[in-house]
């Protein structure tokens, strides 16, 4: 709180005039977006932190001794107070700093400013540790629980965010209908307005309120008394719900209990068309994989992002001028070395992480299952990746698709994109199992392994499509041909990943030396 | 029994950096017969069948299971037996009788001897009312049970069972015991069980051996390590042989 204002302060200085000008026309509704920022991360990242592995069942054991709900409730909020407070203590002089010294504002309201920050980030950590503690309960310490609890702990931003940005988006029309300022509903406008009053009324420059009156539809009173009730009902919620949230339901005769009906005819085909005990394994493999939801909320995502792509890319292009000095032609070849290239990349990212890393294996008791059978390592590796190659399939191809529908590419092209996405995806997927088969994580996402797996997957990933790209450039510039082109940027992936995932599979076939 | 020798180590050895977890042990388990591996927790049983079915390297000595030397014929190993570990590594998302369908591809099973056993065991093990739900909703005695018929799935000729029984009630305990009888006397396959349930060892085994922190201390039937010693049963003989029989005056004593 000393340092980096002072090194704020000095790069500040550096920026003249016009900074100064636009922060003093813009700072309420900036305060705004700041605060949103942080109310968002100290709400999601909590929860979808807690929700990757669910472990109550040292619950158990505190309540069993004189220890009410209400204290465990505290008690868990107090454990998370040093670690996020350390947090606030580094980022709130980086989001107060740059008002401050624009507005000269003196000590006291200073002291306002940094006292408003960290009351918003506490109440939000106790909403999230509320939140977080009843999806715990809820889904309690299970198999079926901890599978929901990690599809939710990634989707959990996506489900907070993207309503926030789109209200954003919306604001006026929503505004509009109801009247008034759709964000004075929320906690973070309160605190941000609270912020920008101190402002207003310790600036040493002569900042007149009058100016900002249309943005302030409260007064600073207004805004902290909501901010106080606020806070006051999520405490008083958790006071009168610790007991029913710090409850267990779930036990082997109280569980849902999902009952599989017959296998469906794609999985019948595939052991048609591959029979014997390969069939077998592929089929099982894939139903083990596809009915975590974890997996598959992962896929969907990707799938999702990457269809998205040549959308968003169409809309950025839209904005090029028609009188562009590029021939039609030549823009055209760039779309879609671009889209190809992206969409390859996105889905390379996502594939490999999800069904080289998480989805490979769950726990070590597996392996020694699979370990104990003959030449087990090598019939799951290939079990695991032929069911891996199948599943891919429609993720490679709904977004080609769609680029090619959006570009307007000829049916060659599209089968082009297909290909190159179809392979990189499968090298991708090779690449990242071999990593994890050569220092298998299970499914641990809170392990160093996973950490480091994913880590060296995502570099390694990048690293090899980033090589190939520029040696395909560099044979384009040399006068080399689109089909060299795309063999060059495709083939390395699928050798490389190859490579890793035998070196993987033997490596995990030996017997274990500690 | 046919006289001949399943299992048979000579000093083998395993150490984990300094800790010795099993310590030059010399034995010989005949075909068809049911031995019992006894010892408290960390003596070394699960060690040993570890390194006895293929999974772990030893640090020296040597062995060989089903005439196969477990340093240069480890998938030959494998195909002979079946491993039913200690903790339970079964798929969450797969129902028993996919899971089942599954170790027997492991084992190079397929089609209707497959499904004709997986159904058979089902019923034997009293899961086919509940062998299509998935495994996540199964009890951990259920899962045993899951877990001991994929043991046998491939008709071993050498079954590894670790601590078989420890989450299994008294009918399912009663149930694994017939079936381990009625398979060595009927199939001539032999039982390497790892436990610290004297009882059970006591009514199945023939042969037990008492490890403790990894050296054998004790081989014999039941019947000659209670004589010898001079105990009324084989836990009482267990307890005398390893320690920790309790002094009932210190019983009371920590509450000051």
């Amino acid at each position: 709180m000393f340092i980096v204002p002072n090194i704020m302060t000095t790069i500040l200085s550096t920026l003249g005039p016009e900074f100064e000008f636009m922060l003093m026309l813009s700072f309420p509704s900036l305060m705004r977006s700041v605060m949103l920022l942080m109310w968002i991360l100290f709400l999601i990242y909590p929860i979808s932190y807690a929700l990757q592995e669910i472990r109550i069942g040292h619950w158990e054991i505190m309540l069993s001794n004189d220890v009410s709900t209400w204290d465990m409730m505290v008690g868990m909020f107090m454990g998370k107070v040093p670690s996020y407070g350390l947090l606030v203590l580094f980022a709130a002089p980086v989001m107060l700093t740059p008002f401050v010294f624009v507005f000269h504002v003196s000590l006291l309201g200073q002291i306002i400013m940094y006292l408003t920050v960290f009351f918003v980030a506490l109440s939000t950590l106790f909403l999230s540790n509320l939140i977080t503690t009843s999806i715990q309960a809820k889904l309690g310490e299970s198999t079926r629980g901890n599978d929901i609890a990690k599809a939710l702990s990634m989707v959990v931003a996506v489900i907070v965010i993207v309503p926030m940005y789109g209200l954003m988006f919306f604001s006026d029309a929503l505004s509009a209908i109801l009247g008034t300022d759709v964000f004075l509903l929320f906690p973070f406008t309160w605190a941000a307005d609270i912020i920008s009053w101190s402002i207003i009324i310790f600036n040493d420059i002569g900042l007149s309120a009058e100016l900002f009156l249309g943005i302030f539809t409260l007064t600073a009173l207004g805004d902290l008394i909501l901010l106080l009730t606020f806070t006051l009902l999520i405490v008083f919620i958790a006071y009168i719900s610790a007991d029913r949230i710090f409850s267990f339901g779930a036990g082997p005769r109280t569980e849902k209990i999902t009952t599989i009906g017959d296998e469906n005819r794609f999985l019948a085909g595939i052991k048609r068309i591959y029979p014997g005990p390969s069939g077998v394994l592929t089929v099982n493999s894939i139903k083990e994989f596809t009915r975590k939801m974890q997996n598959v909320s992962r896929l969907i995502y990707g799938l999702i992002i990457s269809a998205l792509l040549p959308v968003i890319l169409s809309y950025v292009l839209g904005s090029i001028p028609a009188d562009a000095p590029e021939a039609p032609a030549e823009i055209r070849t760039i779309i879609l070395i671009m889209t190809t290239l992206m969409l390859g990349m996105m889905l390379a990212l996502i594939s490999g992480v999800t069904f080289g890393g998480v989805g490979f294996l769950e726990s070590k008791d597996q392996l020694w299952i699979i370990k104990s059978a003959p030449d087990g390592v090598r019939k799951f590796a290939k079990a695991r990746i032929v069911g891996s190659f199948i599943l891919i399939i429609p993720m490679a191809i709904i977004p080609s698709i769609v680029s090619a529908v959006v570009f307007q590419f000829s049916i060659i092209e599209a089968i082009a994109i297909v290909a190159y996405a179809y392979s990189t995806t499968c090298g991708a997927v090779l690449l990242c199992a071999g990593i994890t088969a050569n220092n298998p994580a299970y499914e641990d996402q809170k392990s160093s392994a996973f950490i480091v797996n994913t880590f060296v997957s995502i570099f390694a990933l990048i690293g090899i499509l980033l090589v190939s790209l520029i040696v395909g450039f560099v044979l384009i510039i040399e006068g080399g041909n689109m089909i060299l082109f795309m063999l060059i940027v495709s083939i390395p992936m699928i050798v490389v990943g190859a490579i890793v995932y035998a070196i993987g599979v033997v490596r995990m076939s030996r017997p274990d030396k500690n | 029994m046919s006289g001949s020798i399943d299992i048979q180590t000579v000093g083998l050895s395993k150490n984990f950096g300094s800790v010795v977890a099993l310590s030059n042990l010399d034995l010989e388990v005949q075909r068809g017969s049911v031995f019992g591996l006894l010892g408290p927790n960390g003596a070394g049983k699960t060690t040993a069948v570890r390194i006895l079915s293929g999974l772990l390297k030893q640090t020296s000595g040597n062995a060989k299971v089903c005439g196969f030397d477990v340093d240069s014929q480890r998938r030959e190993i494998k195909s002979a037996t079946g491993l039913l570990p200690e903790t339970p590594g079964l798929y969450s998302k797969l129902s028993a009788v996919e899971f089942l369908e599954f170790i027997g591809g492991l084992n190079d099973m397929s089609g209707e001897l497959l499904n004709k056993r997986i159904d058979s065991l089902m019923e034997l093990m009293g899961l086919d009312e509940r062998q299509n739900d998935l495994l996540e909703s199964y009890s951990s005695g259920m899962k045993q049970k899951v877990l001991v018929a994929s043991t046998v799935l491939h008709e071993p000729q050498l079954v590894f069972l670790d601590e078989p029984t420890s989450r299994l009630d008294p009918a399912a305990t009663a149930l694994v015991k017939d079936l381990i009888e009625a398979m060595a006397k009927e199939m001539d396959t032999t039982f390497f069980i790892c436990t610290h349930m004297t009882d059970f060892a006591e009514d199945v085994c023939e042969t037990i051996g008492i490890l403790n922190e990894g050296i054998l201390n004790t081989l014999g039937s039941p019947r000659d390590i209670i004589e010898q010693a001079e105990a009324k049963d084989l836990e009482d003989a267990y307890l005398k042989i390893v320690g920790g029989q309790v002094d009932r005056s210190k019983l009371l004593s920590w509450r000051g």
